[in-house]
């Protein structure tokens, strides 16, 4: 059962690969079952803004803006560090990590971490 | 409208009537435009500068050393693409009213300590890119004819639209 629903995520992950290109909005799930979602950063704003995921999924920010950005939450205290174009960092989400984020340098961009069980 | 107004936002007032009867932002071409937004990239950073250099608000400081970053990756960015395409900007009526009104703006802004700075500077980051937003959105945008420099333009755009919203939030918690 768990198997089965594992591969189909995976094929519905590989076909929304090949809809959108390099920056699928879903995320893919990984050999060790947790699923890494893409954020991307452009036209400054967070791409999907909000992000629905599990405690040991990772999300993976990448900046496709000229300017640097970061992703970060001073509150639950963790940041991307600072992402230049063409960067991106991936990390790892705990339960304290769930909330709003912004970029350290523009705050008018916003996002969303979301845990569903 | 929107360039009368953007222009006299700059500090533009006197050149106005000159403006009207010989040359509009309108009529700049590709070159001239990419020497006015280069022009306007630096005049920020100057600014930016010199609240570096007065202020002690942090998030004075913090948004100034956003502009410095900022700008000067659009302006790097600029360079790159002019590069690429082997062209000089030109220089042009419109870049020199704006060094002049910065130089007169700058004179002003360093006279003045503590929070009547902060409060000066912040006004005049709004002003100044709303100004910029109206000159980009409304006369270069629809006039630039390269496509890569058009590109760069409309990335330029949703910066400043940011740092507008940011500086907005700056003179609201300066009151
Ligand atoms: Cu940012």
């Amino acid at each position: 059962m768990h198997t089965l629903s594992r591969r189909a995520a995976l094929s519905y992950s590989a076909a929304a690969l090949a809809v959108t290109g390099a920056a699928p909005l879903f995320g893919h799930v990984k050999p060790d079952g947790t699923t890494e979602h893409h954020v991307s950063i452009k036209d400054m704003k967070f791409d999907p803004p909000t992000v629905e995921l599990k405690v040991g999924d990772s999300v993976s920010w990448k900046n496709l803006d000229l300017v640097n950005h970061t992703a970060t939450s001073a509150k639950a205290g963790w940041s991307t560090g600072v992402l230049k174009k063409g960067d991106a960092e991936s990390l790892v989400i705990t339960a304290e990590m769930a909330g709003a984020y912004v970029c350290k340098y523009h705050p008018q961009m916003k996002g969303m971490l979301v845990i569903v069980s | 409208m929107f360039i009368k107004n953007a222009l006299l936002a700059l500090g533009i007032v006197t050149l106005q009537s000159s403006i009207a009867a010989a040359q509009t932002p309108a009529d700049l071409n590709d070159l001239e435009i990419a020497h006015v937004a280069y022009t306007a990239d630096s005049i920020d950073i100057r600014y930016a500068h010199l609240a570096l250099a007065i202020s002690s608000n942090p998030e004075i400081q913090q948004f100034a050393e956003t502009m410095i970053r900022d700008h000067t990756a659009v302006n790097d960015q600029a360079l790159a693409l002019l590069a690429k395409l082997n062209a000089q900007p030109q220089d042009n009526f419109l870049s020199q009213s704006l060094q002049s009104g910065a130089e007169a703006k700058i004179t002003e802004m360093a006279a003045l300590r503590g929070a009547d700075f902060d409060k000066s500077y912040a006004e005049n980051e709004l002003g100044y890119h709303k100004a910029v937003i109206d000159l980009v959105a409304n006369s270069f945008i629809p006039n630039i004819e390269n496509a890569d420099v058009k590109a760069l333009f409309e990335a330029g755009l949703g910066i400043f639209k940011e740092h507008e919203a940011h500086a907005e939030m700056m003179v609201k918690g300066l009151k």
